[in-house]
């Protein structure tokens, strides 16, 4: 955790205590293409109390240093993060704003303290321009884990993901848009059906059926898919409602 | 939770206080529920508490007004229908909540920010004396993260957000803001993607938006085909699902 003023443990507390309960946007489209999530600026939560969202939208420093902002996010695991964006209003100077996204870890007790791990490529900084900009990072692809080894002890965190701005006095953020897209899953090392050996033309599709609960399969002993039949109506009801939870009456 | 801390007055905490927003999750395109907690709402020119009945407070109840805001977002193309505020409305003369959604025009650089009000989406508290709900008439508001809302020809980039404003009054309160919305397929395009999916196919706006997801590359590349009426195999019917989904990682 990198702060431009001394860490008191009362702020990392804080912190700590801002993320955990802040507010979380997702994207809920589908299908393997581009995707953004955008957080918006009343996401962000002030580890310094100094600052406000002026009539333009944005999130302004009001502080007399740079102070740090954050906003929880959460991405399906599996997506690709492809490029962070953020949109700012700087003065022509030295300072900049900064944004990234960082893994924090969830300290489950019993050894470990707090750590987190900045994602590798992530970090955007704005340049000294005067007024409303635009700036992303260049493309970098990092797969949503379902654990990540934080602090480089050897050991899987548990993590949230918090997206992190570093505001100068003054400067102003609209946003941070992340770029990102779903994968289907890797294959698994052994296959689950006798009919779909592992690499054939359907096994990454039918093995990702299969681990998210949707497919049992055409037989169940030996363990067969029948890739190759034709589906009926009725069985394409049964796909499409256990794949999406369909459909609960209010 | 944390108790409060010397260096950190009240209203960190009252920003960082219980729930955070809830998308609803069901699929399909029947009516979804976003509900929009008060504790997801952030001061923004004084200071909020979260009273025992879970509902945000001005911290200094004698202050003429004070604005808080909550970000949001829905799936693409999605259509919000109403909106719902629950609040406390207790002194006659006195209290009143007002809330509405906004778009917040973000600038790429070369542009001036911007913001408005989605259309049909102010409401305000109409009943006195006690907790109540107050909705929205029936509306439309289609909802992009990049679209031309102000209808100037250029494309907006976009932030969303809900702006509740607790009025003059002792005790006026907001509990949470609902919005009604449902998820819609994309229009049609006006051309067709392949050949044997023309315009007037009866499936056309269907294939067009599985294709245009990037769900499915038809059935033959060149010339571009679907195979419209060509039985699926259940391998294939994997492939759809797991594009469609992005399935399955473990947790």
């Amino acid at each position: 955790m990198k702060r431009s003023r001394s860490l008191t443990p009362a702020l990392v507390i804080a912190a700590v205590a801002l993320a955990l309960f802040a507010g979380v946007a997702r994207s809920q489209s589908y299908g393997p293409d581009d995707q953004v999530l955008t957080v918006g600026v009343a996401e962000f939560q002030a580890v310094s109390l100094f600052s406000h969202i002026d009539a333009d939208g944005y999130l302004y420093n009001d502080g007399e240093g740079t102070d740090g902002f954050r906003a929880s996010v959460r991405l399906p695991r599996g997506a690709v993060v492809e490029r962070l964006c953020m949109y700012t209003h700087t003065s022509a100077n030295t300072h900049t704003i900064s944004a990234r996204l960082v893994a924090d870890k969830l300290v489950l007790g019993g050894g470990g303290g707090p750590a987190e791990l900045v994602i590798p490529g992530s970090a955007v900084q704005s340049a000294s321009v005067d007024g409303y900009g635009l700036f992303c990072t260049d493309p970098f692809a990092f797969t949503v884990p379902g654990t990540i080894d934080v602090d480089g002890d050897g050991g899987q965190d548990s993590v949230q993901f918090l997206v992190d701005a570093l505001l100068p006095s003054g400067f102003a953020l609209g946003a941070v848009k992340i770029t990102w897209k779903r994968q289907v899953s890797p294959l698994p090392a052994s296959s689950s059906f006798d009919d779909v050996p592992l690499g054939s033309q359907y096994s990454q599709f039918i093995e990702a059926l299969r681990a998210a609960g949707i497919t049992g399969g055409c037989q169940a002993d030996p363990p067969l898919y029948c890739p190759d039949r034709p589906i009926t109506r009725a069985e394409m009801a049964v796909y499409l409602s256990l794949a999406l939870g369909l459909h609960w009456s209010d | 939770m944390m108790r409060r801390l010397s260096i950190l007055p009240a209203a960190a905490f009252s920003a960082a206080l219980v729930s955070s927003p809830a998308f609803a999750q069901s699929y399909g395109l029947g009516d979804q529920v976003l509900t929009v907690a008060a504790a997801a709402f952030r001061d923004v020119d004084g200071h909020g508490v979260i009273g025992a009945d879970g509902y945000l407070y001005k911290a200094d109840s004698n202050s003429p007004g004070r604005h808080f805001y909550a970000s949001f977002k829905l799936p693409d193309g999605a259509e919000i229908t109403q909106i719902c505020l629950y609040a406390r409305n207790e002194e006659a003369a006195l209290d009143s909540v007002a809330a509405a959604a906004r778009w917040i025009k973000l600038a790429p650089g070369g542009q001036a920010p911007g913001q408005g009000t989605v259309p049909g989406s102010n409401v305000g508290t109409t009943f006195n004396f006690g907790y109540g709900v107050v909705c929205t008439d029936p509306m439309s508001y289609v909802f992009h993260d990049d679209v031309d809302v102000d209808h100037d020809g250029n494309v907006e980039h976009l932030s969303h957000r809900l702006d509740a404003h607790l009025l003059a009054g002792p005790t006026p309160a907001l509990g949470g803001v609902r919005i009604t919305w449902h998820r819609q397929f994309s229009p049609a395009p006006d051309a067709a993607t392949f050949g044997d999916v023309p315009t007037d196919h009866p499936f056309f706006a269907f294939v067009e938006a599985l294709a245009a997801s990037g769900i499915t590359g038809g059935c033959n590349a060149e010339p571009p085909q679907y195979c419209p009426d060509a039985s699926l195999t259940r391998g294939q019917m994997a492939v759809f699902l797991a594009k469609a989904l992005g399935l399955h990682w473990p947790n």
